[in-house]
């Protein structure tokens, strides 16, 4: 099977060092990958280029062998999702209107079709966001923000889902809800990729962990290979132990 | 919710209706009373009075103030910021800027097209690219940033033309200082329909792609993630913005503040969702202004005010309490 994305060599340059420099990787359906490293290591310019938002990489970057800017942005839409760090709003839309945005690109007429309310409706169910669907979005909570737009991008049905840091400034109840969500997704099939700086949510949820440094990719593997103390204290600098949680999952204690 | 699609017709048909309403009563209004019967029958002098001056008034200031309240809320959904009009980015200035160029320069007509409009289009479009150019270096700018740079486009918009008054013979002068008054004025049957060729083809240009703009008063990524094509969504943003604002500067010289107060209003009633908004903006704003100018012929009559100087009264502190409120929400 061919994988949904492959980037060789993929890099970005505005002036100075290269942001994100020759990036060779492969990603599959049905994965919840996430993507770590410090401030600055080229994560969100990496997700940018995937969703087709940067455009003038070096390199490839193909999505079922085409760059996102060759193809036609509509049917990329329908492909490929993607949901920005934080979203300012100014005007009153409801968390609806939020969600229905992201059916924009499965319909044409100035209303929305059968089709598309049910997967608003569905899409405000699997989140758990129904219970404030009318209310204006500036007035959700950060946690309930970031669920209105996730829902958006799952109205969208797409085949894969890109996200830059969802879980910044959340609290504990609304990081892990969110990331089940996703693992849920890329169980049912679906391509997850997820910048985080959390290490702990990345080792509890993730079947895969790319560590980016300096633009480069640094490790990209299982949680339990990628999160070596010997690998933590080369990337971000700070000394770590290992331990085993419930599960057999790894989990990271920073010393 | 085929509810969304009755909740349209619903808001839409109602302005509609006030629109309508005010089409037929405020043509009845003023100095002199006259009564439809008389003016239908065509009796001299409600005839007259009815279909030579105060209709054409009223059809123009209907579509005028449609018009700027539309290219309000595109320039809102343009630039993600309820501050920004044609007249606080400094379009109008800009547009009234070519208008007297135009007259000073002696131009009539380009191509069998009035000078004067033409020349209101150019002077918009350059400063909402200008405008435009500032804000969103470095992706985002607060609408501080962005009030400011309309403050000093206004300025320089200004002054150069008190350069351009200082520099016209006596003629041109008096033209130009009558033009700049604006107003809402009597106009002939061609011009309006020229008018309403205009404006409303623009209006409806910006209105099928109503489900774009609510994205974009997201985001420009959040749309072209969404399958936008940001550029070009932009692009017609640019020429229609001008254009409207620009063809109604010609015409009934700069006009403030029917662009802020319509779009945030019914933005309170309403919420955001540009498919109503941008219909029920215009039929409001249409009344809205017809409703002020109808105020200024007739508050001091025989007197007239222009109609500027009502909207300003009346926009001028409603754009006061909208900063305070903004700049409290900006605190929190």
């Amino acid at each position: 099977m061919t994988p949904l994305y492959s980037l060789l060599e993929a890099g970005m340059r505005y002036t100075g060092p290269p942001v994100l420099d020759a990036v060779t990787l492969t990603f599959d359906a049905a994965q919840l990958v996430t993507i770590i490293g410090p401030n600055g290591a080229g994560k969100s310019t990496l997700l940018g280029i995937m969703a087709g938002l940067r455009p003038g990489h070096t390199g490839r970057c193909e999505y079922r062998g085409i760059e996102p800017e060759h193809w036609p942005r509509r049917a990329f839409a329908r492909k490929v999702a993607f949901i920005p760090q934080s979203l300012r709003v100014e005007f009153p839309f409801t968390a609806e209107q939020v969600v229905l945005m992201g059916r924009t690109p499965h319909c044409d007429g100035l209303f929305e079709s059968p089709a598309d309310l049910e997967a608003v409706e569905s899409a405000l169910a699997i989140t758990g966001t129904l219970p404030f669907r009318h209310r204006d979005f500036r007035s959700l909570s950060g946690g309930e923000r970031q669920l209105v737009i996730l829902a958006s991008a799952v109205a969208q049905q797409p085949e894969t889902l890109l996200l830059d840091e969802p879980t910044t400034f959340l609290d504990l109840q609304h990081q892990v809800a969110i990331y089940r969500l996703l693992r849920d997704l890329s169980r049912r099939g679906m391509l997850v990729v997820a910048v985080t700086h959390d290490l702990n949510l990345a080792a509890a949820f993730a079947d895969r962990i790319v560590v980016l440094n300096s633009g480069r990719v640094a490790a990209d593997a299982t949680p339990a290979e990628v999160l070596a103390p010997e690998r933590i204290l080369e990337v971000f600098g700070v000394a770590s132990e290992l331990h085993r949680g419930p599960e057999g999952r790894p989990w990271i204690v920073y010393g | 919710m085929a509810d969304s699609r009755r909740r349209f017709w619903i808001s839409v048909l109602s302005t509609a209706a006030v629109a309508m309403a005010v089409l037929c009563i405020a043509p009845l209004i003023g100095s002199t009373s006259i009564n439809y019967s008389r003016a239908l029958a065509g009796l001299s002098p409600d005839n007259e009075i009815l279909f030579y001056t105060r209709l054409p008034r009223v059809l123009l200031a209907l579509l005028a103030g449609g018009a700027l309240a539309v290219a309000g809320v595109l320039f809102q959904a343009m630039l993600r910021d309820a501050l920004a009009t044609p007249y606080t980015l400094g379009v109008s200035s800009g547009a009234s800027l070519g208008a007297v160029a135009a007259i000073c320069l002696g131009w009539r007509e380009v191509g069998h097209l009035p000078a004067i409009w033409l020349a209101s289009f150019a002077g918009a479009a350059v400063v909402l690219f200008l405008v435009m150019g500032v804000a969103t270096e470095g992706r985002r700018m607060s609408s501080f940033t962005l009030l400011l740079a309309g403050v000093s486009i206004n300025t320089i918009c200004l002054a150069a033309i008190l350069f351009l008054q200082y520099i016209a013979t006596f003629g041109q002068t008096f033209a130009i200082v009558r033009w700049l008054m604006g107003g809402i004025d009597a106009v002939d049957y061609s011009t309006l329909a020229w008018f309403a060729a205009a404006v409303l083809p623009a209006v409806g240009l910006i209105f099928l792609r109503a489900r774009d703009w609510n994205l974009m008063a997201v985001g420009e990524d959040w749309a072209a993630a969404r399958g936008v094509s940001v550029s070009r969504l932009m692009l017609s943003g640019y020429v229609l913005g001008s254009f409207l604002a620009g063809s109604v500067t010609a015409l009934a010289g700069p006009i403030g503040f029917v662009g802020l107060i319509v779009p945030h209003a019914l933005r309170l009633k309403l919420g955001a969702d540009h498919r109503l908004l941008l219909p029920c903006s215009f039929f409001t704003g249409a009344a809205f202004l017809a409703i002020c100018d109808t105020l200024a012929r007739t508050v001091l009559a025989p007197t007239e005010i222009p109609v500027g100087v009502v909207t300003a009264l009346l926009g001028g502190p409603f754009f006061i309490w909208l900063l305070r409120s903004k700049r409290r929400s900006l605190w929190l």
